[in-house]
């Protein structure tokens, strides 16, 4: 089964929403670095291998196979000291899904399962990307994806599309909105049709 | 007629008797001699069910078509680039790496077909409705054609649950490199791994393929697999084969020239042997569909004992017609051919096909090769003559001082007390307890090193290693498939009580017919179906009408014709489908894989109480019981073998010399095994045949050294012979010990080494007193 990525470009968005609005390649650059430090706070970033970072989210899920939206809540989780992110799911139902550097671990109550990333190479460029931004690494996220960065204000859009055709062939777009320092939404849509709506809520990092 | 020309006109007869002979013989070769090089016939037979489950699996496994390729420093372009040209090419079945473990979308299309049939779980509204929620949970992390596809047509993921079932067969996804930078793949050959002209070409084309498409160097390619091993062990023979004869030729040439000073005896010593190759091979390749490689290069150099008997016959000519000499010889070199016969009907009676036709091989060559020294060489072997000076004034000594033979006790029992004090003093040294190696691949002809590469290389995949299963054996197929639904359904209690984590079972994809046509008659209609999925959906938020996919299968499902073994041939579960379930000796085997078995003994006793015709087989204990049981039957065929060649020196010997003879074999043989024992560990089955040799020719050289010989002549005579019999020996089976084949390694080594001794013991086991005619 293919594993439509949604949590990993939340979490992308996520830490591109932290960025402040930049035209231009240098102030793009800058955004990024603001993002990173934002996520690795100050404490972390003398001890990066401390703590982790976790924060609140909402998402409602549209598709054909759906009479009515699905609506889900839970927590983003990114871990410094093992680089993973992991998509904790606590409302309808639990489930969960570990991101690391090799692998998607999946958790669910009918069990748990493995993914290699070297066998999905989609997810493996989000996932990259994802370490792209946390790094501050604009040339690394540019290599998966085209990013159109607009600022109108204090409202702003940072819109992802994939470089690559194997990506493009299931995912078209990811946008991320918000106002000021503020994520209004992220808005993932499929090549079939199939929409994901993320609301983030304020970051809260929790040191071990 | 005078005698003269009457004995002429025999010997012409016999001539033509033996031209007949090897004509009749090349003829047979010609129609009948095939070679094969599978492994398994070096197995032993397998004597019980576990046994025969151990050996079957080892020879007919699936697992036995896939080659391990060892990609050396290959970076992960160079993975990639290898995995599509393999891909590619029509050779291979499928490629397997750490990035091509499968995924669930990869659902086989035979699975997916009859996925309904294959699942347990009743389709009712409520079992629906639990299974929308779950996909209603799922949609948190999953989305795509792909996903919407599949929760569509089988909202209960009952084929997702037909391959989780077959998890612990799937490869490992950790990366496929091992501590030394080596990249693993797998490649399935769409030959079987006993064809090796298609194992052959596979492993030319791997290199082919990655030296062009790549541009590896071969050196950088490492091939394992049961089919590489046995292109290897093909060349490898061939290869030895060559290098040994060139090698052992040009030994015992030299052997042979140095004794005799002239060319003549190099050529007439290969009449015997070369008649007994072509006796031994004709017989073989007649009764046996395939010649083994080894038979033939082992074989040949066993008959090697062979070369004793033109040696005693020219030593003995040089001062007399060959005639007069093969007459005075014949009686004790008779003796010394029959004993060796029936020690080599001994390792024809071994229990194993490779050994059987070893056997015949070499007893029916030292028969040959013994009647043609005795009845074809003399008309050949040229006669005395006045320049032959050779040891002249040895024997000018001895004629003047001509003495009788005393045979003398202590060499042999020092020799005997050495080798068993050598035996004891090292035997608490050792881890190994035994002095017997009961490990199975002792007995494979492939270097350990290679054997122990291939197992790291599977370890690395996670290719499953299970020591424990259960067989079920029946003549009819869906009886043993049904049996095995059984036990299937009953194993739950095993796995609940903790004697067990998990299992696998054939009837996970081929259930018994009985039970696809109950789950197909449990199938809801149409109608039915439609009017559940409206129960169904009611709380969840999917829309009715996204399932018309799923009503569509379901119906679809209820007229399916059963599914049979045959229906899997070449979907990607074939592999698990032949491994768990095979056809031997008109027998269905049904096999359960069982992971991490906690309590063995529980184990049985839950499987007698449960199930009357299942065995559990642990493979370890299989292979060691196989291996011991090979031991003691072939130690009780050299018991036998022992009581009757005592029973043949009895009767043909005075008795005090009969059991001097045998005193002196038994304490070469304890030797040699100390001296093995010491300098290569733990004997295995090889050694053991070569310990019967060296009995068989510390014996010829006893029976030669103890003749009572009152001419100072012919005791020169026999003492030289003795020493070329015993040189040649020793030269041949050291090149042998030098070989890379593990078998022939232990053999040449143990032989030479005995051979040595055995020539030792009969040179200073006797002593001469001057005989009553020279007082006189």
């Amino acid at each position: 089964m293919n594993i439509r990525c949604g949590c990993v470009i939340a979490l992308i968005a996520y830490l591109l929403i932290h960025s402040p609005s930049a035209l231009a390649d240098d102030a793009l650059k800058q955004r990024l670095q603001t993002v990173s430090a934002y996520l690795l706070n100050e404490q972390n970033r003398e001890n990066p291998n401390q703590g982790k970072h976790e924060t609140g989210f909402e998402e409602k899920r549209f598709s054909e196979l759906l009479s009515e939206p699905a609506i889900f809540s839970g927590t983003l989780v990114y871990e410094p000291a093992t680089r993973s992110m992991s998509k904790i799911v606590s409302e309808p139902d639990e489930i969960s899904m570990i991101m690391t550097e090799k692998a998607v671990i999946i958790e669910s109550s009918e069990g748990k399962r493995r993914l290699s990333l070297r066998a999905r190479p989609a997810l493996r460029a989000i996932l990259v990307g994802f370490r792209a931004l946390v790094e501050g690494d604009i040339e690394a996220l540019r290599s998966h994806f085209e990013l159109d960065y607009k600022d109108n204000d204090s409202v702003w859009t940072l819109v992802l599309t994939p470089r690559s055709q194997r990506l493009a062939r299931r995912l078209t777009s990811l946008v991320v909105s918000g106002q000021d320092t503020q994520v209004d939404s992220m808005v993932t849509t499929m090549q079939n049709g199939d929409r994901q709506e993320m609301t983030l809520l304020p970051v809260s990092a929790i040191n071990e | 007629m005078n005698e003269n020309s009457v004995r002429g006109s025999g010997m012409r007869t016999r001539i033509a008797l033996w031209f007949l002979f090897i004509s009749i013989c090349a003829a047979s070769l010609y129609f009948n001699l095939r070679f094969s090089y599978d492994l398994g016939v070096f197995l032993p037979a397998p004597q019980t069910d576990e046994q025969k489950v151990l050996i079957e699996r080892l020879g007919e496994g699936p697992g036995s078509r896939f080659l391990l390729l060892g990609l050396h420093n290959a970076n992960e372009n160079h993975v990639e680039l290898a995995i599509e040209a393999l891909q590619s090419s029509s050779v291979f079945s499928r490629v397997l790496s750490s990035t091509s473990a499968p995924e669930l979308s990869d659902i086989p299309d035979i699975i997916w077909r009859y996925r309904y049939l294959l699942s347990d779980t009743p389709l009712n509204a409520a079992t629906i409705n639990t299974a929308l929620k779950q996909r209603a949970t799922d949609l948190a992390l999953f989305s795509g054609d792909e996903f919407n596809t599949l929760l569509r047509a089988d909202p209960g993921f009952s084929a997702i649950d037909v391959m989780q079932g077959l998890a612990a067969t799937l490869p490992s996804e950790e990366d496929w490199v091992t501590d030394d930078g080596t990249t693993l793949l797998i490649v399935e050959t769409r030959t079987p791994a006993f064809d090796l002209a298609g194992q052959k070409s596979a492993v030319s084309a791997i290199r082919k393929i990655l030296s062009e498409s790549v541009g590896f160097d071969a050196e950088k390619i490492e091939i394992s697999g049961v089919g590489a091993f046995g292109v290897e062990l093909q060349h490898t023979i061939q290869s030895e084969a060559t290098k040994r004869s060139i090698f052992a030729s040009i030994g015992l040439a030299l052997v042979l020239f140095f004794a005799y000073r002239r060319l003549t005896p190099l050529i007439l010593a290969a009449i015997p042997l070369l008649t007994g190759l072509l006796g031994g091979l004709s017989i073989v390749a007649l009764v046996f569909p395939q010649v083994h490689g080894i038979t033939l290069a082992f074989g040949f150099t066993l008959l090697g004992i062979a070369i004793d008997y033109p040696l005693h016959l020219f030593s003995h000519a040089r001062r007399q017609n060959a005639k007069s000499a093969i007459d005075s010889i014949w009686p004790t070199l008779r003796l010394g051919a029959a004993s060796t016969l029936i020690a080599y009907i001994g390792i024809s009676l071994s229990g194993a096909e490779g050994l059987a036709q070893l056997g015949m091989f070499t007893s029916v060559g030292v028969l040959t090769a013994a009647l043609t020294t005795r009845w074809v060489l003399p008309y050949f072997t040229w006669t005395h003559s006045d320049t032959d000076t050779i040891d002249a004034n040895m024997i000018a000594a001895n004629s003047q001082n001509d003495t009788s033979t005393v045979l003398h006790w202590s060499p042999a029992t020092v020799l005997f007390l050495i080798g068993g004090g050598l035996i004891f003093a090292s035997w608490p040294n050792t881890d190994n307890p035994s002095i017997w190696n009961n490990s199975l691949s002792s007995l494979s002809p492939v270097p350990e090193q290679r054997l122990s590469r291939d197992h790291e290389l599977r370890q690395l995949a996670g290719t499953p290693n299970l020591r424990y299963v259960i067989a079920l054996r029946h003549g009819d197929l869906q009886r043993v498939l049904e049996s095995t639904e059984s036990l299937d359904n009953k194993l739950q209690t095993t796995a609940n009580e903790g004697l067990i984590d998990n299992w696998q079972t054939v009837t996970r994809l081929l259930p018994s017919e009985k039970s696809q046509l109950q789950r197909q008659a449990n199938l809801p209609e149409t109608t039915a179906l439609q009017n559940m999925l409206v129960d169904a959906v009611t709380d969840t938020p999917f829309a009715l009408q996204a399932f018309t996919p799923f009503i569509q299968d379901v119906d679809a499902s209820r007229s399916l014709a059963s599914l049979t073994k045959e229906d899997f041939q070449k979907s990607s579960v074939q592999a698990f489908i032949d491994n768990q379930l095979y056809h031997t000796e008109d027998k269905w085997v049904s096999i359960i894989s069982l992971h991490n078995p906690q309590d063995i003994n529980a184990l049985e006793n839950w499987l007698s109480e449960n199930s009357v015709n299942a065995v559990l087989v642990d493979f370890k204990t299989a292979s060691e019981t196989l291996v011991a049981d090979y031991r003691q039957h072939t130690l009780k065929v050299l018991a036998i073998a022992l009581i009757v060649i005592l029973g043949l020196l009895l009767w043909r010997l005075p008795y005090s010399r009969a059991l001097w003879s045998l005193t002196n074999v038994l304490s070469v043989v304890v030797t040699t095994t100390a001296v093995v024992y010491l300098l290569a560990g733990a004997l295995n089955l090889y050694h053991m045949m070569a310990l019967l040799l060296v009995a068989g020719l510390g014996l010829d050289y006893v029976l030669f050294t103890s003749r009572n010989e009152e001419s100072g002549q012919n005791r020169a005579d026999t003492r030289h012979a003795i020493i070329a019999c015993a040189a040649s020996t020793t030269v041949a089976f050291g090149i042998l010990g030098m070989s890379a084949i593990p078998a022939l390694q232990s053999m040449g080594q143990t032989v030479a080494t005995g051979t040595a001794m055995s020539f030792l013991l009969a040179w200073f086991g006797v002593k001469r007193k001057p005989s009553v005619s020279s007082k006189s």
